[in-house]
């Protein structure tokens, strides 16, 4: 399949410079050279050596509160920023010749502020302007990457799943070594997922390649990728039995006829298929959970064991459980034996669960207080879990230092509804020192949510609502 | 016989690509027009033997296929053949239907294209023509999958209903060891290619002056024309060449020559039965049956060809069988091709009926749940969280 790419962000300019440069220096064209980069800082454009600067695309630049240095991961300002600048977003959408590839891929971190805000508005964007799906890659953050992210990512993923035709999820906490620089680590993460979303999205685009014998076309990649919902991508290589050397090409000449030798067997086929599975994947994930699969299997044709490839096909569906699997073979004359697994819809995903569990502590500590506690004290107040919510972060009560419990004319608004505090509460100026205490949470920060009683909470939460 | 012959989709295309290489190998001149319809502009590249001018893509501007396939989706290649059934139409302005005397659709009935496309195309040309269309279709094997099993057995009802005869091929009875990808399906492709050319080849001479008991297209026809699902057997034996040549001339008479060739015929029959047919069946159950010797004539033994057919009245438990012969001078072998029409007990249909079940049910509850399964995914366990935009 031939795709264009759309990166938004950081990390998403970097995988699709990366895609690029690997597509740059392999025999595999897949994206027509269809590629547009859009990022809310200026120098974040630096960094992209293998696409072209007329492709780099700075929006939010004439925005008073960004004015092109980023930002500092509020997704709603993302969400908010890309809506103004729909006009300037469509205008370079022009430059996708989007009829000369079969789909577009959309590649973003779900953690930043520009790929999980700006990205969902310029996906909505290319749906628009498209017949042909549009995939979206997207990277979940790791757990050292702060709560923020994990927040931002379980909000941005609603909206992704909502507007794709796939989401193809890659999963930083297991692939990043714990403890490690994330930064340092990001090229050698980024090879990996490249490596599969290229053997995945651009089988079948080899050059001079000979035609396959069970072709994967566009229209099978586009099929199995229809369930929509989160995609994982499995993918394993094996050395070939064949001799490569001179003297191993000697060899077999002596022993010719004897091509027994030559064919891989169909056991190692069959475990080859099965390690795509077993290894690690994008996004771990429970197999059977997949509603659909792809398979393909990359290498000389003339060693792989067609009965092996069957056989690893079958343990596949047996596996995912499910018999909507499209399977192919493609030629190429490598040293290795590749294959690549597409399970897609998969629905039992340990790891978004986790996301969501942070997100929505981080929610109840930084972002709606006054959401979360005017609904508490419009119900049934437990005074402990209140507490509990207050305290159990140690960031959320650095932040909060002398809130709700002075009685001393603080000027800190109070997330609690009590009374006092509503008293002492300051303009919007102070509301934002807070919220800016909380690193540039989104939606619910001070200059929303004006003061502390009660009445401009509510606001807030409608105005939470309405961004939906 | 003489044929107008269709192969659609990839598998469809492969079978009659075979078919005319075995038939320019073998000297024979079977099919008068081969034509190749696909939805994938890829795999049109492939034949080596069906002519580029006679090589359709249909479903170019179809918005689900654009060239590039149907992702075996049997529906969207039906759709897909719906919608360009002017241009499929067109590809047989130039078929002179006064030289043919039936019509052969190939197809694959796993995938999307044959087993979708390739029906609309049998109903088609069963309005232009009066001429019989026979069904050529693979059966796909237990582990290509639920999927092709479900594409198959919906398939299969179309076409046994809509041609005037289905051949069937099981690839699960024909699945080979130590196979290379590269190989892929050619073995079984030319296996099937030689039996259905050298079956339906005999009489394709309709000289006056060829041996009385040489087969005739209408026989053939005639066999077929119980409709229904059949199946081919076939076994071939290589003739020792000069020295059996000597010995007729020392024999004179080839009294003995006669009676060892005899024997010989029967046996080749008997194994043409008992060995692999092209779809595996109950041989009593078949409604009509057809044998046909094709070799040297000076090896048709009629006494042979005979008692053959007497025993396969037994076996298929049918009085209708019919046999003749099919000359090849030049031929190396002698061989024996069996036809038996309107087979009803076949164990690998009733397999595939019950693994396409499974796999209907199976896609079904999947789709049920599937809106709903996503939606828990993305959403946390209170709902708390608010998509972005």
């Amino acid at each position: 399949m031939k795709f264009a790419l759309v990166g938004v962000g950081g990390a998403g300019g970097r995988i699709v410079d990366a895609l690029r440069k690997v597509e740059q220096n392999s025999d595999r064209a897949f994206s027509n050279e269809q590629t547009l980069l859009f990022d809310t800082t200026q120098s974040a454009f630096e960094a992209y050596d293998h696409v072209p600067a007329d492709r780099h695309v700075l929006i939010g630049d004439t925005h008073p509160d960004i004015r092109g240095t980023g930002l500092d991961g509020d997704i709603e300002l993302g969400a908010e920023v890309a809506e103004e600048d729909t006009d300037e977003i469509y205008r370079e959408f022009d430059k996708l010749a989007t009829h000369s590839v079969h789909a577009t891929l959309l590649v973003a971190g779900l953690g930043g502020g520009t790929g999980g805000g700006v990205g969902p508005v310029i996906l909505e964007g290319l749906q628009s302007i498209t017949d042909n799906p549009v995939y979206v890659l997207g990277i979940l953050p790791a757990d050292i990457e702060g709560d923020q992210q994990a927040y931002n990512a379980a909000r941005s993923l609603q909206s992704y799943v909502d507007l794709a035709d796939n989401v193809i999820l890659f999963d930083n906490e297991e692939w990043a070594d714990d403890g490690g620089d994330l930064d340092a680590q990001y090229p050698q993460l980024n090879i990996e997922l490249v490596t599969r979303i290229i053997a995945v999205l651009g089988v079948g685009e080899l050059e001079d390649a000979p035609i396959a014998e069970t072709m994967l076309d566009p229209s099978d990649t586009m099929k199995a990728l229809d369930s929509g919902g989160v995609s994982s991508l499995g993918y394993a290589t094996t050395e070939l039995d064949r001799p490569d050397s001179l003297l191993g090409k000697l060899l077999a000449m002596l022993r010719s006829n004897d091509t027994e030798q030559e064919i891989t067997d169909a056991a190692k086929i069959k475990d080859l298929i099965q390690a795509t599975v077993d290894s690690k994947l994008t996004l771990p994930c429970s197999v059977d959970s997949a509603e659909r699969a792809m398979l393909s299997l990359s290498g000389p044709p003339d060693v792989c064991s067609r009965k092996g490839f069957e056989t690893g096909r079958y343990w596949l569906e047996k596996e995912t459980d499910t018999v909507q699997i499209w399977a192919g073979d493609e030629p190429h004359d490598a040293s290795l034996i590749a294959a690549s697994v597409l399970l897609s819809n998969v629905t039992d995903v340990p790891r978004i669960d986790e996301i969501q569990r942070r997100a929505v502590a981080y929610k109840r500590e930084h972002v709606e207080d006054s959401d979360a506690s005017d609904e508490l004290s419009a119900e049934t107040v437990d005074p402990s879990e209140t507490a509990e919510q207050q305290t159990d972060s140690p960031d959320d009560a650095a932040t909060r230092a002398g809130e709700p419990a002075d009685d001393d004319g603080e000027e800190t608004p109070s997330p609690t509804p009590d009374g006092d505090s509503a008293e002492a509460s300051g303009g919007g100026d102070t509301a934002k020192t807070t919220a800016d205490g909380d690193s540039a949470e989104p939606s619910a920060d001070g200059e929303r949510a004006v003061g502390s009683d009660t009445e401009s909470r509510v606001g807030t939460e409608e105005r939470i609502q309405d961004s939906e | 016989m003489k044929l107008a012959t269709i192969g659609v989709g990839n598998a469809g295309t492969k079978i009659l690509d075979r078919m005319l290489e075995f038939e320019e190998e073998t000297g024979r001149n079977l099919c008068r027009h081969a034509l190749a319809i696909n939805t994938a502009r890829t795999d049109l590249a492939k034949p080596d033997y069906i002519p580029e001018n006679r090589r359709v893509l249909i479903g170019d501007t179809h918005q689900e296929s654009k060239g590039h396939g149907v992702g075996g989706d049997v529906d969207v290649g039906a759709d897909v053949a719906q919608t360009d059934i002017e241009e499929i139409r067109r590809a047989f302005d130039d078929v002179e239907i006064h030289d043919v005397d039936a019509l052969l659709v190939s197809a694959g009935l796993g995938g999307g294209t044959g087993s979708g496309a390739g029906p609309v195309v049998i109903d088609e040309l069963q309005k232009m023509y009066d001429e019989p269309v026979y069904g050529l279709g693979v059966l796909p094997g237990e582990y290509e999958g639920g999927r092709p099993a479900l594409n198959a057995a919906r398939s299969l009802q179309s076409f046994v209903t809509k041609v005037d005869n289905f051949i069937a091929f099981d690839n699960d009875a024909w699945r080979a060891r130590d196979q290379t990808i590269e190989e892929g399906y050619d073995e079984m492709n030319q296996e099937l290619a030689t039996r259905i050319v050298t079956l339906l080849a005999a009489g394709e001479q309709d000289e006056t002056d060829i041996a009385e008991n040489a087969m005739d297209s209408s026989d053939i026809m005639r066999t077929l024309d119980t409709g229904g699902v059949s199946s081919i057997g076939y076994a071939a034996s290589a003739l020792d060449g000069q020295e059996g040549l000597l010995n007729k001339f020392r024999n004179g008479e080839n009294v003995e020559g006669d009676a060892s060739d005899a024997a010989k015929i029967k046996g080749l029959v008997r194994r043409a039965v008992n060995s692999r047919l092209t779809l595996p069946c109950e041989v009593s159950s078949a409604d009509r049956a057809l044998i046909v010797l094709s070799g040297p004539p000076e090896h048709f033994a009629r006494k042979g060809v005979e008692s053959a057919r007497q025993w396969l009245e037994q076996e298929a438990d049918t009085v209708e069988v019919l046999a003749g012969d099919d000359p090849r001078q030049n031929a190396t072998q002698l061989a024996a091709v069996v036809l038996l029409s309107n087979v009803t007990d076949t164990p690998r249909i009733d397999e595939i009926q019950d693994q396409a079940v499974d796999a209907q049910n199976k896609i079904q509850a999947q789709e049920e749940v599937r809106d709903e399964e996503i939606a828990e995914l993305i959403t946390d366990d209170d709902d708390e969280l608010d998509p972005v935009v």
